[in-house]
């Protein structure tokens, strides 16, 4: 059984697993706390991206996928960014009926 | 100079590392879908923010909770059955999905009832026109208790991007289930990994975009 708990390699994967379930009760525990509300969003969003990091990397093995992989990523995430921006630099000078 | 003929045997060519790239460029699109509804989540909660902070406590953190920890132990199982299909154990990659896709189902449920409770309330479907009109929910239930605009937002969007998810969750338990028929046929096979290792993507993406959901309707409260 040690050996085909070996072969398959789940200890690895569980870490994972274990540190984003640790993560996710962190970030319901902090959501507690009483802070302004841009902090608390931006707790949450800082976490929530620690552990889509972790998935990216490790449960869907970017980690051993070539540069070009990467570079993707980095340029749905840029353009992801831009949009944000632009429309929010956009909303936040417009006076809302 | 002499001309030669020679017909060349060209093995059939299959570039793993291309379609998989091809793969990851689906995702993103999808990526897209969602970042558009979390672009329009962020503008109305910056407009609306104590009617979207006052309708975010009405739903239940512990169910939430409970639904991201189901998703992520879903997708270790997803990773361990496509562990042991590499090295070469078939049945274990089979009992892994099987695992996949009861947790799956399990969110489904879950998410269900929480809709449902929400239905009970009139939350589904409620409407500015109503509002504006001095009725409710005109679909479900004429009399229903009126909400501000910021609270219809909230749970319109609410509805819309737990049901996208949802129905992307849907996706992903068939496209698990044609895999695992494919495992028993043989068809998928330790030398031939490629279908289960793209369904393990999207279904982690799938986490993923659970992953940003969770925090901004069930915490930010």
């Amino acid at each position: 059984m040690k050996d085909i708990f070996k072969s398959i390699n789940v200890l690895n994967p569980s870490i994972v697993f274990i540190v984003l379930v640790l993560l996710t009760i962190t970030t319901v525990l902090l959501s507690g706390i009483d802070v302004s509300d841009s902090t608390a969003v931006i707790i949450a969003l800082a976490v929530a991206s620690i552990k889509a990091a972790l998935v990216l990397t490790y449960f869907m093995h970017l980690n051993h996928e070539p540069l070009v992989f990467k570079v993707f990523l980095g340029v749905a995430f840029f353009t992801l960014l831009v949009i944000f921006l632009l429309t929010f630099s956009d909303y936040s000078f417009r006076e809302m009926s | 100079m002499t001309e030669q003929t020679a017909t060349v045997e060209i093995p059939h060519h299959h570039d793993e590392t291309g379609t998989r790239l091809g793969f990851w460029l689906f995702l993103y699109t999808e990526l897209f879908l969602f970042a558009a509804f979390f672009l329009i989540y962020a503008v109305y909660r910056s407009n609306y923010l104590v009617e979207f902070r006052t309708a975010a406590e009405s739903l239940n953190t512990g169910i939430g909770t409970q639904n991201t920890i189901i998703l992520l132990a879903s997708s270790l199982t997803m990773v361990l059955s496509l562990n042991a299909l590499k090295a070469g154990k078939a049945r274990m990659a089979k009992t892994f999905l099987q695992f996949t896709i009861t947790l799956g189902l399990a969110f489904l449920v879950i998410k269900g009832f929480e809709w449902g409770a929400k239905f009970d309330h009139h939350l589904f479907l409620q409407t500015t026109k109503g509002i504006a009109a001095g009725e409710g929910s005109l679909l479900l239930n004429p009399s229903a208790e009126m909400l501000p605009v910021g609270q219809v937002l909230f749970f319109g969007l609410y509805f819309i991007m737990t049901g996208t998810h949802a129905l992307h969750i849907v996706i992903g338990l068939i496209w698990m289930i044609i895999v695992y028929v494919w495992i028993s046929k043989g068809s998928i096979n330790p030398d031939n990994y490629g279908t289960l290792e793209r369904c393990g993507l999207y279904w982690h993406l799938v986490d993923l975009i659970w992953i940003f959901l969770f925090p901004l309707y069930y915490l930010v409260a």
